[in-house]
């Protein structure tokens, strides 16, 4: 019917407005008869009324007039007659100007003759008087001037009368309009109202239905219940939108239940990811009950995942080590910063018979708001490594043990023959004999660096740190030295310092390998009637030690290779010893204890080799 | 003449101490193994017994302790010869009751010193 929401609210006004010009049109006609017949009353039937009076009061003037004149006042008898004439005419006047009531014209024709009679008569009576005296002149007023005279009043009283009934008459027909206007207004008014609130009603609902209908399946379609389509089927606004609303929902439907599907599929994937992983997984929340774990881990501590679920950590996995770990990632308050020489925690299970190594990482997780969630603990495999490190180090342990065996008897004998000599045995044939004595040593000497860097490198030496006073360790080092040195006429020189101790924190056999190390070779690639010289120096919180010699140099290109293993300086001049091990284990010795170590050279200038330990 | 039993599954190293033993001036007596090892230091009582801690059969801690256990044996020093060398093969060797330990290889020199040390003569130790 009507096409847009602002056609159907403007209908609604129109027709209000049309309902309110009819009420008031009626009424205002009502008004206009009501004052028509007022004004009927008023103006007509008044004036008859108030004419017909005067001219009643006229004519007796007249009449009192007359008998003055016959009394013998003859001047105020024609006075009045003459006055009351003239008023009689001019009311006359007004009443026929004012004819209005049905009948009313008659009485005033016979008004207006019977006047004029009586006016004759008058004249007559005053020729008789005047002709023939007072007694005819009475005798013709009773006989034709009084008669007139009660004709005329009479006639106007009739009118009078005439229009006092038609007062009354419109009286009551205006009562009866006045009735009937308030009525029919009542009615009017009530019908008009009846059809406002029907149209009020059938309008707002025809507005607000939709709009309401609307909203109640916009609600369930909030609710998540997406197929509901809404049928409108008006084709204004309201209908548009409930249109535009459907297709929405439509596409979020299909885009929701694409999104579900891509969901579940790419779960699945990580579902299934999880549980082949090779690393044990075990989920916890925030209070330590088990709520996932996979395969592997089912594997590892020979468990069923429907069997663990919801059980406390404790309760399933008997491993007191890794609950703990479990309870301090959970209760920090920060995320910490791991502490770079914590050890990874690793425990070892016998699994299908064999013996097997983990490694246990645990990491908390965590919701939007930062609050924990729980945690998820990771069991790595590293079997593989630790059985590798585990030969490596028999390797190196069987190696050696295989070295040393040989090189006892070859030690001992060859010994044993330079102690009682071999009859017939030159100075050539000692001068052999010492050397397989050297290079028994020397071989004895890389077998143990090499069972030493190997045990350093993985990780098997503890360093056991004490407080040591660092200068007293370097002089302690040197004294072996010292006779050697003494033979090259090499000086050893400890380089002045201020009085007092400079401590360390350090392990002491361990630095003292490597200030051996240091001296030896020092003194190796030192030529004759050179010196070394020491210095141990404190630099905020590090200390500084440092071996100079007087040797060839060590050229820049081998400067960093030199502390690599079996690495030395190709140089004709090296003096013999040293398998090229010991800057080697010195690294790795200064290394672990947070140091470093260098060195500084020049070809021809000598070398100084420096290393750092912490201070205390 | 004071005697020394020496236990090693070598051929070649036994040889050797051997021949620098008794350059020395001791008896020698050798075990392959270490249940002749024990066998040979109840019935022959040596003054002090080198024990070879890697041995077939019955490793040499094991020895220690049997010699240890044996009344006959008990008081007999027992010095541990090993290639190996570390902190925790010589505590073991210490809690098994040996009195020193010897690191392979070693010059005549070494094991003769060691030797001298834990022999006591009638005289006390020389």
């Amino acid at each position: 019917m009507f096409k847009t929401l602002r056609q159907k609210l403007l209908s609604g006004y129109v027709i209000l407005i049309l309902l309110t010009i009819l009420s008031s049109s009626w009424a205002i006609l009502n008004f206009v008869r009501l004052s028509d017949a007022l004004a009927k009353v008023l103006v007509e039937n008044y004036r008859s009324v108030l004419a017909a009076e005067n001219m009643v009061g006229a004519i007796e003037r007249q009449d009192s007039g007359v008998l003055f004149y016959l009394l013998g006042q003859q001047d105020l008898g024609e006075r009045l007659t003459d006055d009351y004439q003239n008023e009689f005419m001019i009311w006359f006047g007004r009443e026929e100007e004012n004819i209005t009531v049905f009948g009313e014209a008659e009485i005033v024709a016979a008004i207006k003759e019977n006047y004029n009679e009586y006016l004759a008569a008058l004249n007559t009576l005053r020729n008789i008087y005047l002709s023939q005296g007072e007694e005819p002149a009475k005798a013709y007023y009773l006989e034709t001037v009084y008669p007139l005279f009660a004709t005329v009043r009479d006639e106007c009283k009739q009118l009078l009368e005439i229009n006092h009934q038609t007062i009354v008459e419109r009286d009551s027909a205006a009562k009866s309009v006045a009735q009937n206007a308030i009525w029919s207004t009542v009615v009017v008014s009530v019908i008009s109202i009846g059809l406002g609130i029907v149209w009020g009603m059938y309008s707002s609902n025809s507005i607000v239905g939709p709009v309401l209908k609307l909203t109640e399946k916009v609600k369930s379609i909030a609710q998540g219940k997406l197929g509901e389509k809404i049928a409108i089927n008006t084709n204004d606004e309201i209908g548009v939108l409930a249109v535009e609303f459907n297709k929405m929902a439509q596409s979020v439907k299909e885009s929701q239940s694409e999104n579900i599907a891509k969901l579940i599929s790419e779960r699945r994937k990580s579902e299934a990811i999880v549980e082949e992983i090779a690393d044990g997984i075990i989920v916890v929340d925030r209070e330590n009950r088990i709520t996932m774990v996979n395969k592997a881990a089912e594997q590892i501590f020979g468990i069923a995942n429907r069997n663990v679920i919801n059980k406390h950590f404790l309760e399933v996995i008997k491993e007191e080590s890794i609950f703990l770990a479990l309870k301090n990632e959970l209760l920090t308050d920060q995320a910490d910063a791991r502490d770079l020489n914590d050890e990874i925690m690793t425990i070892s299970k016998m699994v299908n018979g064999a013996k097997k190594h983990y490694t246990i990482e645990i990491a908390r997780t965590e919701d939007e708001d930062g609050k924990i969630e729980g945690a998820v603990i990771v069991l790595g495999d590293v079997t593989h490594f630790k059985e590798i490190d585990e030969m490596k180090s028999d390797f190196v342990s069987t190696v050696s043990h295989e070295f040393r065996t040989p090189l006892t008897s070859i030690e001992m004998g060859i010994g044993l023959l330079l102690e009682s000599g071999i009859a017939g045995a030159g100075t050539k044939e000692k001068e052999l004999m010492q050397v397989v004595d050297e290079e028994v040593k020397r071989l004895k000497q890389l077998v143990t660096e090499l069972l030493d860097l190997s045990r350093i490198e993985s990780g098997k030496i503890q360093m056991e740190f004490k407080l040591v006073d660092i200068v007293r360790l370097v002089e302690a080092a040197i004294r072996p030295f010292e006779v050697q040195a003494k033979e090259k006429n090499i000086k050893l020189e400890m380089k002045d310092r201020k009085a007092g101790t400079i401590k360390v924190h350090a392990d002491p056999d361990k630095i003292m390998l490597v200030l051996t190390n240091l001296v030896a070779n020092a003194l190796r690639y030192t030529p004759d009637d050179g010196s070394v010289k020491f210095n141990v120096e404190k630099a905020g919180n590090k200390v500084y030690v440092s071996v100079q010699d007087t040797g060839k140099g060590i050229p820049v290109k081998y400067q960093e290779s030199i502390f690599e293993k079996f690495t030395q300086v190709p140089s004709d001049i090296a003096r013999g010893g040293g398998a090229g091990l010991g800057l080697a284990i010195a690294k790795e010795i200064v290394k672990a204890h947070g140091g470093r170590i260098w060195v500084e050279s020049e070809e021809g200038e000598g070398s100084k080799f420096t290393f750092t330990l912490a201070a205390v | 003449m004071k005697k020394v039993l020496v236990v090693e599954d070598e051929a070649n190293i036994r040889l050797s101490i051997e021949i620098c033993l008794e350059q020395a001036g001791y008896a020698v007596i050798t075990a392959e193994d270490g249940i002749s090892a024990v066998e040979q230091a109840i019935e022959s009582k040596p003054d002090l017994i080198l024990l070879d801690l890697i041995l077939p059969k019955m490793n040499g801690y094991l020895v220690c302790e049997a010699l240890k256990g044996e009344t006959a044996t008990r008081d007999i020093p027992v010095v541990a010869i090993s290639a190996r060398a570390q902190e925790g093969d010589i505590k073991k060797a210490r809690e098994a009751g040996v009195v020193d330990y010897i690191v392979k290889p070693f010059a005549p020199e070494e094991l003769r010193r060691t030797v001298r040390k834990y022999i006591i003569t009638e005289e006390g130790k020389e």
